[in-house]
């Protein structure tokens, strides 16, 4: 009975007990719901360009929820943390997603440095040299179905960071990437 | 068999932490492979010793003899090449010699510091005489990564530490023997207090050792307020301790300028023309060189602390912190770094100084409540449960607080290493506060205050085999380094 007085042995034991469960859940990985995958390769030269000659040194594979990898100026997931190589490094995402709603669509993609956005292999639009955290909208007529989203982005050095949202015209609301809505899955 | 273990059970205890100690520091001690931090230094001092060349540097020369005896004691490189070393007072990669080994010049830090855990539970054992506490509270400085990381190295802190240990034991040993002070244990005292530092002068903390040893003797003409005969006991005690401290200082002064018998590279260090000459003429252990030597040696150790920069935060890569961020941990020190790719996977080997945070923590809290429990005696004047232990908490938390002062008083940029120390000094003053706090229950054998211990324990040991890899250069992945970086404080970097 004594055992379970609030005492200050016990009082020990719940200060314990928090700390124990703080740090398994810090140790524990952090995991996201895996619906894109990103193809991250890293470089062995310098990249100034999207479409320049590769020399890719190592790849890794990542999946990730939804297109948002801009926390802090780096590229990082706001809970798988930095993903990417640091500086030099491509990023190649392809997915199929269904359109519920035929419309006008938007995605706006922010990218430090460049990106190319391509639906069902078409190219929509691109920034392909370097530059700070910047927005592109692009935008396309898609029908009911199923479609192709592919994109490329590379880091060279310094900041880095990308965002993709998708928003359909006529509707305020804008969504991630990776994200389901009344318009589209992925 | 139960009768065998009753037998030898208090030196169960001491045998099983030294067993855990020599196998957390000594593992594999000589890897890396390679020089990091400080060693780019110290080895090549270590090796003028050997090799009798004169040289100064900013710190007391104790550290690097032993350092050198390591190497002449175990003499892996005996076929090797290392004249490179005396030309240089930094040695850079290129300069080590193919297939050379750390194992020499590692050895005495990595024993020192492995065997100063005996220091450590003997002198909690003697104050709470309880064991079980004084080993779970060991295990701190056992199952630190700091700790463990920057001994395994030719560095001086870990051989430091045995030093302060020992005359921290020696003092315990000696109030607690509950007889009449004598003088030859001022003197000894002394000789400890001297050893610690002829290593490092921050080891001159231990000189308020020597007026608690004194405030512990006079006690009872001091609350009488007889103050000739604290007077007489002064003229006596002063030079029995500080003597002791001088003849041991200058006395490994002497040896090391009677070793130097050797200029290589034209290396004098502004050293004055009567010492150079007096080792040209191979005199070196004549009283002159000895005292011109060591004016000379004061001299570089000055002008070489006043030319290290301040600390400068906006610096890029700038590894020193601030002394309010060290409780916390801050700012952690990547010493070294190689990255691999291992079955396609790009590891990184690192060697970082990042302290095993259930212990630092612990620590300061240790710290926070023995300050809350001075406060509350001396202002507002709350009666103390145990007159002998709330003494023993004031000795441990005053050491660690003047160190902490002394450190703010010093413009010179310092490191993160530079608070284990007091780091001990903190887990010292943690197990006595825990004694203080649980005293009856540990008295009274109470299952759940030693199931607490024992868990506290376990997480130490958790925690310490979580940040292995960065202790151990274990190769991790990006991922699993930024996982490991808990607090923002730490400003750890990663390698991608």
């Amino acid at each position: 009975m004594g055992f379970f007085t609030l005492n200050k042995n016990t009082w020990l034991s719940i200060v314990l007990a928090v700390a124990t469960l703080l740090i398994v859940v810090r140790v524990i990985p952090a995991s996201v719901d895996p619906v894109l995958k990103l193809v991250i390769s890293k470089n062995r030269t310098s990249i100034a360009h999207l479409h320049q000659p590769r020399v890719i040194e190592t790849t890794k594979e990542v999946m990730v929820d939804v297109l948002n990898i801009a926390e802090h100026n780096r590229f990082k997931h706001p809970q798988l943390g930095e993903i990417g190589y640091g500086n030099d490094f491509f990023v190649d995402i392809e997915a199929p997603f269904t359109v519920k709603q035929t419309g006008r669509y938007r995605f706006i993609v922010a990218s430090d440095d460049g990106f190319s956005l391509a639906i069902n292999n078409r190219t929509i639009c691109e920034f392909t040299g370097s530059r700070p955290l910047n927005k592109e909208t692009c935008h396309i007529d898609l029908g009911e179905g199923t479609h192709k989203f592919k994109l490329a982005y590379y880091q060279g050095y310094g900041n880095a960071g990308l965002t993709v949202q998708y928003a359909k015209t006529g509707s305020n609301k804008t969504y991630w990437v990776g994200e389901d809505s009344p318009f589209i899955n992925f | 068999m139960l009768a065998t273990i009753k037998k030898y059970q208090h030196h169960l205890y001491p045998a099983a932490l030294l067993l855990a100690s020599l196998l957390s520091y000594c593992t594999l001690y000589g890897l890396p492979n390679s020089l990091f931090w400080d060693e780019n230094y110290h080895i090549a001092s270590a090796q003028k010793h050997l090799d009798g060349v004169m040289y100064m540097e900013p710190h007391p020369p104790l550290g690097k003899m032993l350092l050198a005896l390591g190497e002449a004691i175990v003499n892996p490189n005996a076929d090797l090449d290392k004249s490179a070393f005396n030309s240089t007072d930094y040695i850079t990669g290129n300069q080590v010699p193919e297939g050379f080994s750390f194992a020499g010049f590692r050895l005495m830090s990595v024993l020192l510091m492995a065997f100063s855990v005996l220091f450590l539970y003997g002198l909690l054992h003697r104050i709470t005489r309880h064991a079980f506490l004084s080993a779970a509270f060991t295990t701190f400085i056992i199952f630190d990564n700091a700790l463990v990381v920057h001994s395994r190295a030719a560095m001086l802190e870990g051989i430091q530490l045995f030093f302060i240990l020992a005359a921290i034991y020696y003092f315990v040993r000696v109030v607690t023997s509950g007889q009449k002070i004598l003088l030859r244990q001022y003197a000894l005292l002394g000789v400890l207090i001297g050893l610690a530092i002829a290593v490092k002068v921050n080891g001159a903390i231990l000189l308020l050792l020597m007026v608690m040893l004194f405030a512990v003797d006079q006690w009872g003409n001091l609350r009488r307020g007889q103050w000739l005969s604290i007077a007489k006991r002064l003229l006596v005690t002063v030079p029995s301790g500080s003597l002791p401290v001088a003849l041991v200082f200058f006395g490994i002064f002497y040896l090391h300028i009677g070793m130097g018998t050797e200029i290589v590279n034209n290396r004098t260090y502004k050293a004055s023309a009567e010492y150079l000459n007096l080792i040209n003429s191979g005199d070196t252990f004549s009283f002159a060189a000895f005292r011109s030597g060591m004016k000379d040696h004061w001299r570089y150790m000055v002008e070489y602390a006043d030319g290290v920069p301040r600390l400068d935060v906006c610096k890029p890569g700038e590894n020193g912190s601030h002394v309010s961020n060290w409780p916390l941990g801050g700012k952690a020190i990547s010493y070294r770094w190689s990255k691999d790719t291992y079955d396609g996977v790009v590891k990184t080997n690192y060697t970082y100084l990042v302290g095993n945070p259930v212990v630092w923590l612990s620590a300061l809290a240790g710290i926070i409540l023995s300050a809350g429990l001075i406060i509350s005696r001396v202002v507002y004047g709350q009666p103390v449960k145990d007159t002998r232990l709330f003494w023993w908490i004031t000795a441990f938390t005053a050491l660690y607080a003047c160190y902490m002062i002394a450190m703010l008083q010093i413009d010179r940029v310092m490191y993160l290493y530079h608070y284990l120390v007091p780091l001990v000094f903190a887990i010292i003053n943690l197990a006595l506060v825990f004694n203080y706090i649980y005293r009856d229950d540990l008295i009274a054998n109470s299952r759940h205050t030693l199931i607490n211990l024992g868990a506290l324990v376990i997480l130490v040991i958790a925690v310490f085999a979580y940040f292995s890899p960065l202790t151990y250069s274990i190769p991790i992945t990006a991922e699993q380094f930024e996982m490991r970086d808990w607090f923002s404080i730490w400003r750890m970097e990663v390698v991608r």
